[in-house]
């Protein structure tokens, strides 16, 4: 994102472009002016409710110290795993400069001059205000020990401080394909948010250790016994725990030319930890130091004191988030901070709400671990407490109880029912059945649909039972519409199964049918239509429609018969009467980009590739003026072919020996590799040859949704298997087969599924347990959440795959074997086909005449111009 | 397929009052078999981008072809084309419908009403088949 423009022409009424923008809005004589400082996530959910309410009454300035606009701190760690800039962005800013408002990023606010009711930034200009907003949030504390600044030292905040972590342990060796031993990194602080550092750490790939001062972990959350039981699951991932250390001092090593560096942490009893990189987490300070400066009145423990309608003790001056104190305490979640933000926006638009307070009950994911506390979790004497505690599935979950009423508890390994169980400690519901709620999933559950409607749903947003069923009430019949209705499960998304789950009784309460089928021309679900098109053996979509289907379809059964058809080895994907049916992407068999060109990904299985086809490669861009990147899969897209000019540049890829990549379809992508036993010190197996195998396999393969695979010549894992669909990793006889993880938005580790396969059984394995999942998944699932359906969990996948429960693996591997047998490059059977290629030409009637995308150039190579433009 | 042949295809429901053919230049773009069932082709009437679909026939009904606008009207790109046709709606009131590729809005494709986002639509020209070749019509402004 570029920095804003005007930037240093901003003091009052000077700025043309400001006066415009506004006049559209409102005239700007009668609209007075918020300034927010900060553009964090709560600074955002405040302009974003304003901007809905106002309605032009008030003209809105947001100064913003990070150089791009709010993102999802909650999720912060997912930019590790692959989550982009975008992914995360909470700030629709094209939008909302549209709508008037005016972000300043890159700049902060240093002073506050409340007479003058002007705030000062960074580049010396000044800005007046009407009201002025504190949502300037807070900062990690480094406790002050000798060395704490020595480079490599970091905090945990951030995108610019992940991205730094990511840099120094990248480039000291972490993805060196194992030239040096991993580096070890130490995390400071054994609460929340180090755990979650922690596993950031682990999973770049680092030995990682955590120091915590008190004696166990998460102390502020949990108590000795659950925080014992969090202990055993982080030792399971390898983590090393260091409890009751107090570091004394962080030590460096002095390279010959004078540079320092972390070296290690000396803790008070002079025990030293070993460090290539620490990371303080060792607790949160709110900032603020400009609301301190201009004498606001802040709270005995920090933060700016505010009444309950947010107002500081300047009636001017507001503070909301985690840098607001309210009745005493501050709040480091951000679903307070949300609240705040909504009554505020009230306010301004002279609503009455008030904020009061909220309860610091919590549930999420942890190291992949549920992990909650809720009502008084802290243990006090004279409680008594229902204990369910189990260490080989490493649950513990306690619930205090006084006078028979449940007043807090925590949950580790397993936090189902908390809905219900904070319910009761919150007062909204009766203390009943405590004994049956607290034994874990499975052995009990009270559904959310028995909740009280005042219990509360999702715990990001504050979202009550009672608000999901009038938005159910008012027509959102599904999830999306009621997501955005309610807000409910755009946080953490820990709420969603709930949300589903009462949706689906709302609805079935109502009368109205549940609907599992496709759409409205299918009355089957994908599983159930996958299993008709089989037994049938249909081989084209007008069978499939006139024997089981209505009408002509629509974008969401075509595409799914075209998988189906396709996953059962129908042939061509533009064969028959298929053409139609397939998506854009598909159809052009490329991924149409913005500007309506298209990328080109040839397959490079395993992620070799020689010399001559990378020369060509670069060739082919260079004669095309492509633009050039490396996936992360090992592989080169080449973006920007208009369509009239896919066949010439696939016929040069072809020629050059590679294939289509498939990157345009619901099928396997890459199946990445490291460089294994062949070259690498640490390899026990030939990663790359296994890769090859599994690619070349599995090519072409049409899927509910794409799959990623790798395989990594060790366990130090360079290839990043546990986060694919299938992974598979060397071990000294043989290989470990990871199932069901995957990247993005919503990252999740895949799990062991067998170890020390042979090559044969690996393949066979992989063969039924890809077929198992396209055979049952819905429409567009990827493998972690159809594993989640799965009943029993992977002792069940196991027993389906590996001891053949349900007597289907013959069938599996017939079917797998038959798309082995029939696959061919696409791209080679269209160029092979003249009457295929007239799909390439853009207008039918004009042969030569082609639309021009407008082009920009950005280091040195060719964009579209409208990307520039949303910048 | 067997294309069914008619003097003038009354096609796109907004256009049908000046099928006559009075305000009408037809413009042959290609013949009848070059348009696969249920595909869109782009071609150019004057320098105007239009998009043709063809939609095979289903439940007795006849084939129907439908033109619009081939530039998406909220990207300002021309893929109209190149997007996933489909029905909404139920017998007899069944409307045929294509999606935009690029961010998947829905279009009637007899009224080029935009069923998603009521603030845009597409432009619609009349089609009609010729002998075995496909005309679309484009108003003429009298001089
Ligand atoms: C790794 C991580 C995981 C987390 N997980 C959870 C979770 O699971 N659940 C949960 O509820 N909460 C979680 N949190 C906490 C949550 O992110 C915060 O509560 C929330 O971001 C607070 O929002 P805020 O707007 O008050 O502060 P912030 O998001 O910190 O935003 C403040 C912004 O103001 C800017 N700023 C500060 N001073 C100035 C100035 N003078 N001028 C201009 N700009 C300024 C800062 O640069 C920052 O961008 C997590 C936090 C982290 C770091
Ligand atoms: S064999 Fe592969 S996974 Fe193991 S250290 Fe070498 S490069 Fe990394």
């Amino acid at each position: 994102m570029s920095p804003v423009a005007n930037t240093s022409d901003i003091s009052v009424g000077s700025n043309g472009l400001m006066e415009t923008r506004s006049a559209t809005v409102k005239s700007r004589s009668s609209q007075r002016r918020v300034v927010v400082v900060g553009n964090g996530m709560v600074g955002q959910r405040f302009v974003d409710d304003m901007v809905e309410r106002a309605d032009g009454a008030w003209e809105i300035v947001v100064i913003g110290e990070e150089p791009i606009g709010a993102y999802d701190r909650v999720a912060l760690s997912t930019w590790f795993d692959g989550a982009s800039d975008d992914d995360l962005s909470l700030c629709d800013e094209a939008e909302l400069r549209a709508l008037g408002v005016d972000f300043r990023f890159g700049r902060r606010v240093d002073a506050i001059d409340r007479d003058a009711a002007e705030v000062t930034l960074d580049d010396g200009s000044s800005l007046t205000f009407d009201h002025l907003v504190l949502a300037t949030g807070s900062y990690p504390f480094v406790p002050p020990v000798p060395g704490h600044d020595t480079a490599g030292c970091f905090v945990y905040r951030t995108l610019e401080d992940l991205r730094q972590i990511r840099d120094w342990s990248t480039t000291d060796g972490g993805e060196g394909g194992g030239e040096s031993p991993s580096p070890t990194g130490v995390v400071v602080g054994g609460g929340l948010l180090g755990l979650e550092a922690a596993n950031a750490l682990q999973n770049l790939g680092l030995r990682t250790h955590v120091v915590e001062m008190a004696d166990r972990l998460m102390p502020q959350q949990l108590d000795p016994a659950a925080s014992a039981m969090l202990r055993r699951w982080v030792d399971e991932l390898d983590i090393t725990t260091h409890l009751g250390f107090a570091t004394k001092e962080i030590e460096a090593s002095v390279a010959p030319d004078g540079t320092k560096r972390v070296a290690g942490l000396r803790g008070a009893d002079g025990d030293l930890i070993d460090a290539d990189i620490v990371v303080f987490s060792a607790g949160i300070r709110p900032r603020h130091q400009i609301a301190e400066a201009c004498g606001l009145e802040i709270g005995e423990r920090g933060g700016v004191v505010v009444d309950d309608r947010c107002t500081t003790s300047d009636e001017r001056i507001s503070a909301i988030g985690e840098v607001a104190c309210h009745g005493g305490r501050t709040y480091g979640l951000v679903g307070p901070g949300y609240t705040m933000a909504r009554v505020l926006a009230d306010r301004l638009c002279g609503g009455t709400s008030t904020f009061e307070g909220a309860d610091l009950s919590t549930k999420l994911k942890l190291l992949g671990v549920d992990v909650a506390s809720f009502g008084d979790s802290t243990l006090h004497d004279g409680d008594d407490h229902v204990v369910f505690a189990d260490p080989t599935s490493k649950v513990h979950r306690r619930v205090a109880l006084r006078d028979g009423t449940v007043v807090g508890g925590v949950l580790v390994g397993d936090a189902s029912n908390y809905e219900a169980l904070h319910a009761m400690a919150t007062g909204s519901m009766v203390s009943a059945n405590v004994a049956a709620l607290v034994l874990p999933d499975g052995l009990s559950d009270v559904e959310v649909a028995e909740l009280p409607d005042s219990a509360q749903l999702c715990s990001c947003n504050n979202v009550l039972r009672g608000d999901v069923k009038t938005a159910i009430g008012h027509g959102c019949h599904d999830l999306a519409s009621l997501k955005s209705e309610t807000t409910a499960g755009t946080g953490c998304g820990g709420c969603m199964p709930g949300l589903s789950a009462l949706l689906t009784s709302e609805l079935e309460a109502r009368g109205v049918a549940v609907d599992r089928s496709l759409c409205s021309h299918f009355a089957h679900s994908r599983q159930e239509l996958f299993d008709i098109v089989r037994f049938h053996r249909h081989r084209s979509w007008t069978e499939v429609v006139r024997a089981h289907g209505t009408g002509r379809g629509c974008e969401i059964c075509r595409p799914t018969v075209a998988s189906i058809l396709s996953s059962l080895s129908a042939g061509y994907v533009l064969g028959g009467d298929q053409a139609g049916l397939q998506d854009t992407n598909d159809r052009s068999l490329a991924n149409m980009q913005r500007n309506g060109t298209y990328s080109v990904i040839p397959r490079v299985p395993g992620g070799e590739i020689t010399p001559a086809q990378l020369i060509e490669l670069g060739q082919i861009a260079n004669d095309f003026d492509l633009y050039v990147k490396i996936t992360g899969g090992q592989r080169i897209d080449l973006l920007g072919a208009q369509l009239h000019e896919l066949p010439a540049i696939w016929q040069r890829v072809l020629d050059a020996g590679m294939e289509s990549g498939h990157a345009y379809g619901k099928a396997l992508r890459t199946v990445k590799s490291c460089v294994g036993d062949t070259w690498c010190r640490y390899g026990v197996q030939d990663s790359v040859s296994m890769a090859i195998e599994i690619e070349r396999r599995y090519r072409g393969l049409r899927a509910p949704h794409k799959l990623k695979s790798a395989v990594s010549g060790c366990t130090r894992e360079c290839a990043e298997a546990q986060s694919k669909d299938f992974g598979v990793i060397a071990t000294e006889v043989g290989w470990n087969l990871y199932l069901c993880g995957n990247g993005g938005r919503v990252p999740r580790h895949a799990e062991l599924f067998a170890t020390d396969l042979n090559d044969e059984e690996l393949i066979r394995y992989l063969d039924r347990f890809l077929m198992f999942y396209i055979r049952t998944a819905d429409r567009l699932e990827r493998t972690a959440p159809w594993f989640d359906k799965l009943e029993g969990g992977m002792d069940y996948l196991r027993s389906v795959v590996i001891d053949d429960v349900l007597g289907i693996c013959d069938d599996l591997e017939a079917d797998m074997a038959a798309h082995v047998e029939s696959y061919e490059c696409e791209w080679a059977a269209t160029l092979a086909d003249p009457d295929r290629l007239d799909q390439f030409i853009e207008f039918v009637n004009a042969p030569d005449a082609n639309s021009t995308p407008v082009w920009v150039t950005e280091r040195g190579q060719r964009v579209p111009a409208s990307a520039g433009a949303a910048r | 397929m067997t294309a069914v042949e008619h003097e003038a295809w009354p096609s796109n429901g907004a256009d049908t009052d000046v099928a006559d053919g009075a305000g009408i230049a037809w413009i042959d773009v290609c013949a009848v078999d070059r348009v696969i069932p249920d595909c869109g082709i782009a071609v150019l009437v004057g320098d105007e981008p239009v998009a043709v679909f063809r939609l095979s026939a289903f439940d007795g009904g006849p084939e129907e072809w439908c033109a619009v606008g081939h530039v998406d009207p909220i990207a300002g790109i021309p893929v109209m084309a190149r997007g996933l046709v489909g029905t909404i709606g139920e017998a007899p009131l069944v409307v045929p419908t294509v999606a935009s590729p690029l961010h998947k809005q829905r279009y009637n494709l007899r009224t080029g009403e935009c069923l998603d986002d009521p603030t845009v639509d597409l432009p619609t020209f009349p089609v009609r088949l010729h002998t075995g070749r496909v005309e679309v019509g484009a108003p003429v402004t009298p001089t």
